[in-house]
């Protein structure tokens, strides 16, 4: 397939799907391989990346979406005056930090971590489906295992956990 | 409370012994034990009440350095044989040790959480659309192409068939709904319009059958979902009143 032919149906696809779209599902339905796909992704990034667009793709784990960019927030408010969307608590982000590193992991594991219990905190992250239980530890009590989910990564707009890898700190 | 305002501003008893550090531009690799440990026992100390919940977690490494300290304090032993020395040496690690490699990992998983921070505000920023509505384009279960017209008939006769049997073993009647719901929301409705206000109990009079209460009370439902009226309650098992919503 043309490959300018390619990068609109792709465009059209992620429009209509509104949500992140599998890689594998856009290779099927393109018949091109996934290395191909991912090329294509690259250049319309590129694309996208100039000023007169409003839209831009990226990659969120082992998926696609198009979402606006974030130059127009500003008017997209004074239009819609979005709601500001809750944030989530210092501890809610340490925690997930640790199970993003650590998973599968257990709550003694993230609470030795911490030096505080994550009860709390482990809920209302399940509520908002950042993570997932995963399993249970073979070890006495069979404890829960936690687990990111592709939500997270969306939520962060992360293309994999690893991004977050290279990060480093000053002592 | 004071003191869950003063706590609550550290995640817990690393973050606040990592404030400390840095407050104090201590090398991390070389904490003065003994300094930091009274730092943060006057911070403890500096709190009016305890709340055992929430301390107790301080309390746990307030106790953790006492005896980090108190190990740090006892003499290094010492022996005749110098290889024996090296080996006892290094068999016996840094007291500090445990607690440098907690604080350095809990350090790392906090900057990640701020940068986690950043990109959340970032993500705030963007929207994508609500996926469109496509079920008409979802393969549904039955592929009428697979059905021919024999089959069709044979399965109509079997109907047919089985409805005759069931017919020749009782007949029902269909009564026509004595109440329909939409006369008695109406009927409901003009009542608070006069009203205005009025208890819940009001609504149903002592000679109601069973399905007038159920349709009454289908109507109130039915009325409150419509944005009609409001209905709350004071206090648990109190009266429960129904008032009507200005519809502007």
């Amino acid at each position: 397939m043309d490959r300018e032919a390619a990068k609109g149906i792709l465009e059209g696809i992620l429009f209509a799907a509104g949500d992140s779209v599998e890689f594998k599902d856009l290779s099927k339905v393109l018949e091109i391989s996934e290395e191909e796909l991912l090329s294509l992704v690259e250049e319309m990034k590129q694309e996208y990346n100039s000023q007169n667009r409003g839209i831009m793709i990226s990659r969120v784990g082992e998926r696609i979406r198009l979402t606006t960019k974030a130059e127009v927030y500003p008017y997209i408010e004074k239009l819609l005056k979005p709601q500001n969307r809750n944030q989530l608590s210092k501890a809610a982000l340490e925690t997930l930090a640790i199970i993003m590193f650590k998973q599968p992991v257990t709550k003694a594991e993230i609470e030795s971590i911490r030096g505080v219990n994550v009860e709390k905190t482990l809920n209302s992250l399940m509520e908002r489906n950042l993570i997932c239980e995963v399993g249970r530890l073979d070890a006495p009590g069979r404890p829960i295992l936690y687990g990111t989910t592709q939500e997270c990564l969306e939520y962060f707009g992360l293309s994999s956990i690893e991004e977050l890898a290279d990060i480093k700190f000053d002592e | 409370m004071a003191l869950n305002v003063k706590l609550e501003a550290f995640e817990g008893p690393l973050d606040l012994l990592l404030h400390l550090i840095e407050k104090n531009q201590i090398n991390i690799y070389d904490i003065p034990i003994s300094e930091l440990t009274d730092q943060y026992l006057s911070y403890l100390e500096g709190l009016d009440e305890l709340d055992i919940d929430m301390a107790s977690e301080f309390l746990l490494m307030a106790a953790t350095l006492l005896s980090i300290k108190s190990r740090m304090l006892l003499p290094k032993e010492r022996t005749e044989d110098a290889r024996e020395e090296i080996c006892t040496a290094l068999d016996k690690e840094d007291p500090r040790m445990e607690l440098v490699e907690k604080l350095i990992e809990y350090k790392r998983f906090k900057m990640i959480a701020e940068v986690l921070k950043e990109k959340e505000e970032g993500q705030s920023k963007i929207f994508k659309r609500r996926p469109e509505d496509l079920p008409f384009l979802y393969e549904g279960g039955i592929s009428i192409s697979e059905v021919d017209l024999d089959d069709l008939i044979s399965i109509f006769a079997r109907i047919i068939k089985k409805g005759a049997v069931e017919e020749g073993q009782s007949s029902r009647t269909i009564l026509k709904d004595p109440l329909p719901l939409r006369i008695r929301i109406r009927h409901v409705y003009k009542t608070i319009l006069k009203r205005k206000k009025m208890g819940f109990r009001e609504f149903f009079k002592e000679n109601f059958s069973k399905l007038e209460i159920i349709m009454t009370f289908l109507a109130i439902l039915e009325l409150i979902k419509l944005n009609r009226i409001k209905v709350y309650q004071e206090q648990s098992f109190g009266e429960i009143t129904v008032t009507l919503k200005e519809v502007s």
